[in-house]
């Protein structure tokens, strides 16, 4: 039971881990938060069904190509919505992401009905079991999936000179554009794998639930509790700090009450706030002047 | 404007607005004339804190639902009228406003956005999910209209005058609060809350007045919901609700008095002018909001000056015209 409960607990997590890389990556790049960033994992899940199970797309194949239609949403969202706004207040940057949110939302009731769909299993309803623990593939999948993409990631920023160019904007756009970097690209690219990676939370969290318009809304806003957990801006914290709301979800859910399970991350997170601002990982919180 | 002229254009407005459902207008468009005004005293409330102060709340809708919950359940529970439920539900209302507004002293603009969403996420759950209190997922159902001795406001048009009452009152006090001490140190906390701290303003305490006062608004007009649709359920009260309030305020212009009046009437009166739209109408919603938050960042009160010069040299035009003649 225990050791279920953890495998299902860090699934949830790492698919709370992607989307809140996502939003760590944007706030340290251009400092701003996009509460939208879930839809990208609703768009994902439900364009992912459509290929997948509607149109009998290989999952490999329809895996690749919704990550990448979404990816192009997210240079749409950069150049009609971020860009516009880039100078302009936070309070109207973030109403604007509140129209962006209605349009996702209002948009994927149009295309696909307000059902809610089931994404087929790709592991057709299979469980591992090892002695008296039964194991959900799926589960497993996510993991590896996510610490792959974890460590590619880190790869990327790191030991590639693109991922150098796109630190280097995140640090101080002024002097990297003196040193050469084109930073309107990094800008996009930047947008471009924090949708990827919403995308891919979407794809991966799509078997565990029901499809619905307001799925990606609370993976996005228990990302970004996770992030504020794990210390805001640092992409180990969020990391830790999407673990660790995904086993408190699931252990909170079995053992305590299922109910408020949605209340979980808030909970968890006005906590933090209240007594360690800076999180796990982060620095201090308070307003800056 | 001298203090004549205004006091003649207010009564002007009253009468018009007091007179304006008796004429013709059938009982579907004055069903919505309420709910516009019940979203101006939510609009206008939220003006406290995120227009005047400039702290971000998702959580307008839950002092909508507090307020609403308050007096549904005072009146059913405890026989109280609605005329002592509606200041009450507002003061329950307050003090979750009082409480919310802690945490705005130690963090600000996107942390203090997300505690505020958590906060109205916590309290639609403890809403929905508190059967013994609330009537949990089933709702609140037969919440009394008000009477008035024998005459009971169980028509849209008897709930339109109380309604236009509180919004009167709402649009008082904040024309009231705008030009007094709290508003102008409000004002310099948006500017800069180090500043104001600077300058003497005790910023902790106005920042907390301004969540009291939105919350006290919001209260009021969760009482006017409750006892106007007499059902209420927990999940009306959820985030995208905060969300239109929001856009409501912005689509108006923040921080003035008729920026969240024109954002809530427009914005509740739009879907039935733009009726041909519908499915699509929502989807256009939300491009239009993203579009004017780039185009008019101010909101669409930043067109009045413009109205008003156009209509002026209109007039002069017309004077100059009619003196030629003679």
């Amino acid at each position: 039971m225990v050791i279920q409960l953890i495998v299902n607990g860090l699934a949830m997590g790492f698919i709370y881990a992607l989307a809140a890389l996502g939003v760590v990556m944007l706030y340290n790049a251009l400092g701003i938060v996009n509460f939208a960033q879930g839809e990208f994992a609703t768009l994902g899940a439900f364009i992912a069904y459509s290929l997948i199970a509607e149109m009998g797309v290989p999952y490999p194949l329809g895996f690749v190509v919704t990550v990448m239609i979404v990816a192009a949403a997210g240079v749409l969202f950069e150049r009609i919505v971020y860009r516009p706004l880039r100078h302009k207040h936070f309070l109207t940057v973030i109403v604007s992401t509140i129209g962006v949110m209605i349009f996702f939302r209002e948009f994927e009731r149009i295309v696909w009905k307000p059902i809610p769909r089931f994404f087929p299993d790709i592991f057709e309803g299979r469980l591992i079991t090892i002695g008296n623990v039964v194991i959900v593939p799926q589960h497993v999948f996510i993991i590896g999936v996510a610490l792959v993409l974890m460590v590619s990631l880190y790869l990327f920023l790191n030991k590639t000179s693109v991922g150098a160019k796109m630190r280097a904007t995140a640090q101080d756009q002024e002097t990297a554009s003196l040193m050469g970097v084109d930073v309107e690209k990094m800008i996009v690219l930047t947008f471009v794998i924090s949708a990827c990676l919403g995308a891919i939370a979407g794809v991966l969290f799509a078997p565990i639930f029901f499809i619905t318009i307001d799925m990606g809304g609370t993976v996005g806003l228990t990302a970004f509790c996770a992030s504020i957990i794990g210390g805001f801006g640092s992409i180990p914290g969020a990391i830790c700090g999407a673990l660790l709301l995904g086993l408190v979800e699931v252990f909170g859910a079995a053992y305590v009450s299922s109910v408020y399970k949605p209340a979980v991350a808030f909970m968890l997170m006005i906590a933090f706030l209240m007594f360690r601002p800076r999180g796990i990982f982060g620095e201090k919180v308070s307003v800056k002047v | 404007m001298g203090r004549r002229t205004r006091c003649a254009v207010a009564v002007g407005v009253v009468t018009l607005l007091a007179v304006f459902p008796l004429v013709g207008v059938g009982p579907y468009y004055i069903r919505l004339l309420n709910l516009a005004g019940i979203y101006v005293i939510l609009t206008l409330g939220l003006n406290f804190c995120v227009g005047m102060a400039g702290q971000i709340s998702y959580a307008q809708a839950s002092f909508f639902g507090i307020g609403a919950y308050a007096s549904a359940l005072l009146t059913l529970k405890t026989g109280v009228s609605f005329w002592a439920a509606l200041p009450l539900s507002a003061l329950v209302a307050l003090v979750f406003g009082v409480l919310l507004g802690l945490p705005s002293l130690k963090v600000g603009r996107y942390y203090l956005a997300i505690v505020t969403i958590g906060f109205s996420e916590i309290v639609r759950l403890v809403l929905l999910n508190w059967k013994e209190v609330t009537y949990g997922a089933e709702g609140v159902k037969n919440i009394p209209v008000p009477t008035i001795g024998t005459f009971t406001l169980n028509t849209d048009l008897r709930y339109y005058y109380l309604v236009l009452t509180i919004v009167l009152f709402a649009v008082f006090v904040s024309i009231r609060i705008v030009h007094s001490r709290i508003g102008r140190a409000l004002h310099a906390i948006r500017m800069s809350d180090l500043a104001a701290e600077v300058m003497g303003v005790n910023t902790r305490y106005y920042k907390i007045l301004a969540f009291a006062l939105s919350a006290f608004f919001g209260g009021l007009a969760g009482s006017l919901i409750a006892h106007y649709d007499t059902y209420l359920h927990a999940n009306s009260f959820n985030f995208m609700e905060s969300a239109k309030i929001l856009c409501m305020l912005f689509i108006g212009g923040s921080g003035s008095i008729e920026g969240p009046i024109i954002g809530a009437v427009g914005l509740t009166l739009l879907p039935e002018w733009l009726r041909f739209l519908k499915d699509y109408y929502m989807a256009i919603y939300g491009v239009g909001v993203v579009l004017l938050m780039g185009v008019m960042p101010s909101g669409i009160r930043s067109l009045i000056p413009q109205l008003a010069r156009f209509v002026q040299r209109l007039f002069t035009n017309k004077q100059r015209a009619v003196r030629s003649e003679h």
